[in-house]
């Protein structure tokens, strides 16, 4: 049975939490054993093999907390808890090839498939009892509606409470004062369930860790900007995970230090392996699961991705000396949070700064956030007269796809690049 | 059908005594702080299910609702509004309110912010939003918003629950004394006139008597819908719809404002303790509410209704589902564009529905 | 210099051959299972024809579905830069091509020199296509030619509610029964098809003078329906189905010159 076989037979099969966690040290060690050149980067090998570690710690239970893509996850670690972020668990279970049966499970439940995959592919999983039992659920209300709905349903499955952060718009004193009362507060309820104090000091090692992985996304966004690519976007999309799975944590200022070291020694002795027509922008995620629009774009048509807009690091450093503030500051500056006007600013930005050549949008079905706004993007984009394609789709979910139909859209779009 | 006179006699009045039109989506929206800035607070309620310029504005995936709004907006048939308010009601809204600002600039559009929680420091972060909102309105209109002012709206839209309620409440005893096209109008005309008036057309109406109408007992439950069309089916179906929880019926009046507090204080706090939309973390208390009203009305059965594409209404329906199916009550679940509950496939889904009851 | 373009569809295969880039021949055929075959016997029809020979033939250039599969020509390029191309080279002064063909529709923002600037398609949805047309002839017991002349004699259309293909086929089945006059009820099929354009003609945006492309663009009932919805004039090209083609045609021309 090959390695996809024998984890899709133990998700699907024998939704045991413990034996879950078996399965991902099996394919933890297979990946072990597998030469760095089967991966992109060395520090791919290295991401996969911690979050496979990571991921099987998170099965066991125990430790575990559920939170969302942009939990300030700092705060968990200062406690000495895991955290899982379970939007990625619907790219995961994409990846595994499992999202199918996932997603069933809940539209025999009655749940409107017009809901974003990520939420329904995690919704299902923990149906199916496919998840450990969690501390406790921490989730935000950015980036969209969603999150609130799915983390709500997922914490009265499993009896936990759920602290939410209601994070407000903009950027004023008390957007601020509202978004840090209820950091602080959740500290202090997290503190009287779990009968574990935080302690500064253990807070500060996590802010610290924190603000230096801010430091290494930003000079890796940084060296990309005017040199040929080293790498592909499709797997530096992935970096955004290590964010979501790692942030406060050593492993996640080990594994960016990896990247950028690996990125710019590639960069000074000349790496030729990439082949580059032109340089591309991607906004939002992609599809996990198999199929090769990715490779289609920068393998084949040599469009490749230079800068991802998921991966604009928020430049707030987390102080310790204010910490409730700084963690409040840092959820408002997302270019996710508020209007519209941070996000186009940041797309204008690297489009101005990495020498774009055009400009991709991929249209996740479900999120009204990010494609309400593609009129507006196209606007943008245009303003800076290259080209733009909307590509729609999904990301957890295979059905409904057709390689084909991506494949003219692709192709059509490179030919307006080439003949500007 | 033609409508009674009486409805005619009212749009006459309310379109006499209006004044300036602020523009609204949302009943978190705070109408009061509107009125006493001397304006006249109108819903919009689009009429013809023809959307002509939103496409490139919006993608088809999108509340339709929403989409309407703005392809009023495009098509420059908001220009009789003085401004617009647009909360954060959900991202739709949070996206409607960016196409308004880029695109069409020469409607005033205020963005009110929400809280999704119902405690004390989203109320005071609630009232700061509403200290902005009250600038806004008083540098629009001119004129400075007094407190009396403001208490004296909250009297009139208190009156306006409280009558709402009444008629809601006969209503529920006799279905006979208003049939669903008449309820829809009223619904209709108390959200696009002046309270003032309003108030007194409702008073009126609960003085009207009506024929004895006997049928299955049906409650609906929903959000924003042209959702005369499923009334009208139930009622020939055979069914008395004898209660609703739309954003602009059944939980429109609930929970007074407290008249003997700093008004805005006390409107903070009542616009996050009504009954609360899918968008609230409270969302379930809207569940227990529809379960309430559901045995209080004797009804026999639930229609949920949603707009396709709300997250915040879909997401909630399994677990109504679980609840009612708990407690033995049949439901139907409908979701539906915003014009689209007008068909075959709708009638016919009534019908087998009224059929079980 | 001769050069090839042949575009590969679906249902239809057309090539067109430019004798120093103006129009010298054309050849339509069904495309059948194989897009490979259908351009051997394209070119076999060529031969037979007299006159050019596909060994005259300098630059080949394929487009459409299969033109990946087709096993023959220099190189292949995208329908969307064709039709852009195509409907340039008819007139120059065209700026949004919308293309309704058998399977699929799209609609292209085209550059002063013939360049595709941007462009929305849809092959994911019956509705909007010829397809559509040819189920509604079916079930009206008519021609699929036969609909365009019919559409015009009636003054206005019946709505017709449904979004989808297969529904709106009831749909007109129950109309008929219902007594509405088949003139109505194409019309009203015209109309539906023109309101789906729409929206994605506004999802690029519209800058008139407008051309229509595709098989679909010989039913004067949907070209009189996207007129009215659009409210501009809508160029229609003496053989609206060859303008993939012809752009292919061109495309290979300015390549060959290139090189």
């Amino acid at each position: 049975m090959g390695l996809k076989e024998k984890v899709k037979d133990i998700l699907l099969n024998r939704p045991d939490p413990k034996k879950i966690s078996r399965g991902a040290l099996v394919t933890m060690l297979q990946t072990f054993l597998q030469p760095a050149r089967c991966f992109g980067t060395r520090s791919e090998k290295r991401f996969s093999l911690a979050a496979y570690r990571h991921g099987s710690k998170f099965f066991k239970g125990g430790r575990s907390v559920f939170t969302s893509l942009f939990t300030p996850i700092e705060i968990i670690y200062a406690f000495d808890f895991l955290p899982f972020p379970l939007e990625p668990l619907g790219a995961l279970a994409a990846s595994f090839g499992i999202a199918t049966q996932l997603l069933e499970e809940t539209e025999k439940r009655w749940l409107s498939s017009d809901f974003c995959s990520f939420h329904r592919a995690f919704l299902g999983a923990c149906t199916l009892g496919l998840l450990p039992r969690p501390l406790f659920l921490m989730a935000t209300s950015h980036a969209c509606d969603g999150t609130m709905k799915s983390f709500s349903q997922v914490a009265h499955l499993v009896s936990k409470p759920l602290f939410f952060i209601d994070v407000p718009y903009g950027d004023q004193k008390e957007a601020v004062e509202y978004a840090a009362v209820q950091v602080q507060e959740s500290v202090s309820e997290i503190e009287s369930i779990t009968g574990r104090r935080l302690r500064k000091e253990m807070l500060a090692k996590s802010f610290d860790y924190s603000n230096k992985m801010t430091a290494l996304l930003s000079t890796i966004q940084d060296v990309r900007k005017a040199s040929p690519p080293v790498v592909y976007g499709s797997e530096t999309l992935n970096l955004l995970m290590v964010w979501a799975m790692f942030a406060g944590n050593r492993l996640g200022v080990r594994i960016l230090e990896s990247y950028r070291d690996e990125i710019q020694a590639r960069i000074k002795r000349g790496f030729q392996d990439i082949a580059v027509g032109k340089r591309v922008l991607w906004l939002h995620l992609r599809p996990y699961f198999s199929g090769s629009i990715m490779s289609m774009l920068e393998e084949e048509f040599g469009a490749v991705i230079v800068a991802e807009e998921v991966n604009t690091p928020v430049k707030e450093y987390l102080e310790i000396s204010n910490p409730w503030e700084s963690i409040a500051r840092k959820l408002l500056g997302q270019i996710w949070s508020g209007s519209i006007e941070n996000r186009l600013k940041n797309i204008g930005r690297i489009i101005e700064s990495h020498g774009i050549d055009g400009v991709v949008h991929f249209s996740h079905w479900g999120c009204r956030q990010s494609n309400g706004a593609v009129r507006m993007i196209r606007d943008t984009v245009a303003g800076y007269g290259i080209p733009f394609l909307e590509l729609d789709g999904d990301c957890v979910d295979p059905r409904n796809y057709s390689e084909g139909q991506y494949r003219t859209r692709i192709e059509a779009f490179f030919e307006i690049m080439e003949r500007r | 059908m033609k409508e009674k006179p009486i409805f005619t006699a009212y749009q006459k009045e309310i379109d006499r005594t209006s004044s300036k039109k602020i523009g609204l989506l949302c009943p978190y929206t705070v109408e009061e702080l509107i009125d006493a800035a001397g304006f006249t607070p109108v819903r919009l309620i689009p009429h013809e299910p023809n959307m002509r310029f939103v496409d490139a504005y919006l993608p088809g995936t999108l509340c339709s609702y929403l989409r309407y709004v703005v392809d009023l907006g495009i098509a420059g048939e908001l220009k009789g509004f003085r401004g617009l308010v647009i909360n954060h009601s959900c991202d739709g809204a949070r996206r409607t309110l960016d196409i308004f600002n880029t695109y069409i600039p020469d409607i005033p559009t205020f963005f009110v912010d929400i809280p999704k929680k119902n405690d004390p420091h989203a109320a005071r972060y609630f009232k700061r939003e509403l200290e902005k909102m009250k600038v806004y309105l008083q540098e629009l209109s001119g004129v400075e918003i007094t407190d009396s002012a403001l208490v004296a709206s909250i009297v009139r839209y208190n009156e306006n629950r409280r009558l709402l309620q009444e008629i809601y409440d006969v209503r529920a005893n006799n279905p006979g004394v208003m049939n669903a096209q008449e309820l829809i109008r009223v619904l209709d005309l108390n959200s696009t006139g002046p309270k003032q008036t309003t108030n007194q057309m409702l008073s009126d109406l609960l003085s009207v008597s009506g024929l004895e109408r006997k049928g299955k007992r049906v409650f609906v439950s929903g959000n924003i819908f042209d959702t005369l069309p499923l009334l009208e089916y139930i009622e020939e179906c055979g069914g008395v719809v004898v209660g609703d929880d739309f954003c602009f019926g059944g939980r429109y009046f609930p929970v007074a404002v407290a008249e003997n507090e700093a008004p805005l204080d006390a409107l903070a706090r009542r616009y996050l303790s009504r009954v609360p939309c899918g968008r609230m973390i409270n969302f379930s208390e809207r569940i227990d509410y529809v379960i309430e009203a559901v045995q209080k009305t004797m009804s026999a059965g639930v229609i949920y209704t949603s707009l396709k594409f709300c997250d915040n209404f879909l997401v909630d329906f399994p677990l109504f589902r679980e609840r009612l199916d708990q407690l033995d009550i049949p439901s139907l679940f409908l979701e539906s564009e915003y014009f689209s509950l007008r068909s075959g496939q709708v009638r016919t889904r009534v019908e087998a529905f009224l059929e079980r009851l | 210099m001769y050069t090839a373009g042949i575009d590969i569809g679906s249902v239809s295969t057309e090539m067109v051959i430019l004798e120093n880039a103006e129009p010298c021949r054309r050849f339509i055929i069904q495309t059948g299972i194989s897009s490979r075959t259908a351009a051997e016997r394209l070119f076999s029809l060529l031969d037979e024809d007299g006159g050019v020979k596909q060994r005259d033939i300098t630059h080949t250039v394929t487009t459409g579905y299969g033109r990946n599969a087709a096993g023959v020509g220099d190189r292949s390029v995208t329908e969307l830069s064709c039709h852009a191309r195509g409907a340039w080279a008819v007139n120059h002064a065209v700026r949004t091509v919308i293309d309704i063909g058998g399977q699929d529709s799209k609609v292209i923002s085209v550059s002063p020199d013939g360049r595709s600037l941007d462009f929305i398609m849809n092959d994911k949805c019956a509705a909007g296509t010829g397809r559509f047309l040819e189920i509604i002839a079916k079930t009206l017991e008519l021609e699929v030619a036969e609909l365009g002349p019919l559409a015009l004699q009636a003054d206005r259309g019946v709505k017709i509610s449904s979004m989808c293909a297969v529904f709106a086929e009831s749909e007109v089945v129950s109309l008929r029964a219902e007594g509405h006059p088949r003139e109505k009820i194409i019309r009203g099929i015209a109309d539906s098809i023109a309101s789906r354009i729409s929206g994605m003609v506004h999802r690029v945006g519209l800058e008139p003078p407008v051309m229509l492309t595709g098989g679909v663009a010989k039913n004067s009932g949907v070209v009189l329906a996207l007129r009215e919805v659009l409210g501009v004039d809508i160029l229609v090209p003496p053989d609206p189905e060859f303008i993939g083609a012809l752009g292919a045609a061109h495309i290979a021309a300015e390549e060959a010159l290139k090189s």
